[in-house]
């Protein structure tokens, strides 16, 4: 059984290197985690938010901060979605131009236990604009399988007690609905304030991509 | 006979401040505060600094919440952008050391709330160690933990 259990880990780690290896390389701008302008647009996905369904659809037009999680995670999930929500607050303050049409998505991938009632009234919580989302197993894996993201459900004493293991990037998509960057964890509010709207900016100057 | 009852709760009250004291002087523990969690969440986490002033390890072995029906010790480690939730058996605090437990890292998960928790509410915790004492701290419910990005300024 552990052994099983260690070698699903191992293939999902390693088909989540693969997915970053088949990235491409690092462009010559330098910016740490910017794929632009190599971009990977998003396949098709169906999610659902409170009032309906989230597809790459609600991503046009915006801008997209993505972060995957659980509502019943302790330590990592409340530490990160605080952060996101200081991290708003100082975009608005120190970045206005770009502040505006950024919307942070919280993904759960605990399609057991939440729904998308309890993820809005969670992410509403750190921050009234924030947006959960989650599905169905399957529905998860066709976003995450195409984002390098990965979870691993870790059995507690009962059914409904367990903890998931899961990855801790912050994703970013274009207006597109194209992946264009990762942000790796750890986070600090200010300092993923400033590495994003060096992203944004960049990309600002550089506009041949379409 | 009543004076035997009498003398043994004089006894029993002399040890407490012995021991309390003893604890007191042995263990330092500081910044302590739970995370506020929405209304609809059964989970949260506790954080400190326990420092150890002695020349020994002193261990912590469990720790007890009257507001929640389990509470674990446990780390969060993030590798490689995944973050893993670790459970921690026993919590060695070295002598002449201080371990943290913060965001991010070592933590008291808090399962089973009872009542909701709002922030500015208090949380009594009680740690038991492994030189038979425990320790009861009375813990301020917070949104997140400014104190600590104060210091990122």
């Amino acid at each position: 059984m552990k052994y099983k259990i260690f070698a699903v880990v191992l293939i999902m780690f390693g088909l989540g290197y693969l997915i970053i290896l088949s990235m491409p390389t690092q462009p010559s701008h330098g910016i740490k985690g910017l794929f632009y302008p190599q971009t990977k647009p998003l396949l098709p996905f169906q999610l659902t938010q409170i009032g309906g369904n989230f597809t790459p659809e609600n991503l046009q037009n915006h801008w997209s901060l993505l972060f995957f999680g659980y509502t019943y995670c302790p330590d990592i999930c409340p530490v990160t979605l605080s952060m996101l929500s200081n991290m708003k607050a100082n975009l608005s303050q120190v970045y206005p131009q770009i502040a505006g049409n950024t919307q942070f998505v919280f993904i759960s991938v605990d399609s057991q236990r939440d729904t998308p009632e309890k993820l809005a009234e969670y992410v509403r919580f750190f921050d009234n604009d924030f947006i959960g989302i989650t599905g169905s197993d399957e529905q998860i894996s066709a976003l995450t399988r195409q984002l390098g993201i990965v979870f691993l459900k870790k059995p507690g004493n009962t059914k409904d007690d367990y903890l998931i293991d899961h990855s801790a990037q912050i994703l970013l998509i274009n207006p597109q609905s194209e992946w264009v960057g990762v942000f790796s964890a750890p986070h600090e509010a200010e300092t993923l304030a400033h590495h994003y709207a060096q992203m944004r900016q960049y990309i600002a100057e550089h506009p041949n991509h379409e | 006979m009543s004076k035997f009852i009498t003398n043994i709760l004089t006894l029993c009250f002399l040890n407490s401040i012995w021991l309390s004291s003893a604890i007191a002087a042995d263990l330092n523990i500081t910044e302590g505060w739970v995370r506020a969690m929405p209304p609809n969440m059964t989970r949260t986490a506790a954080y400190m600094h326990i420092e150890n002033t002695t020349e020994k390890d002193i261990t912590l072995l469990s720790a007890k919440c009257d507001n929640f029906n389990k509470v674990e010790i446990h780390k969060t480690v993030i590798a490689n952008d995944f973050a893993r939730m670790l459970p921690v058996e026993k919590l060695v605090i070295p002598a002449q050391g201080i371990i943290e437990l913060k965001p991010k890292s070592f933590h008291i998960m808090l399962l089973e709330r009872q009542a909701h928790l709002k922030e500015g509410d208090t949380v009594d915790i009680t740690l038991a160690f492994d030189n038979d004492t425990s320790q009861t701290l009375t813990l301020p419910v917070k949104r997140s933990d400014q104190k600590m990005m104060h210091h990122n300024h």
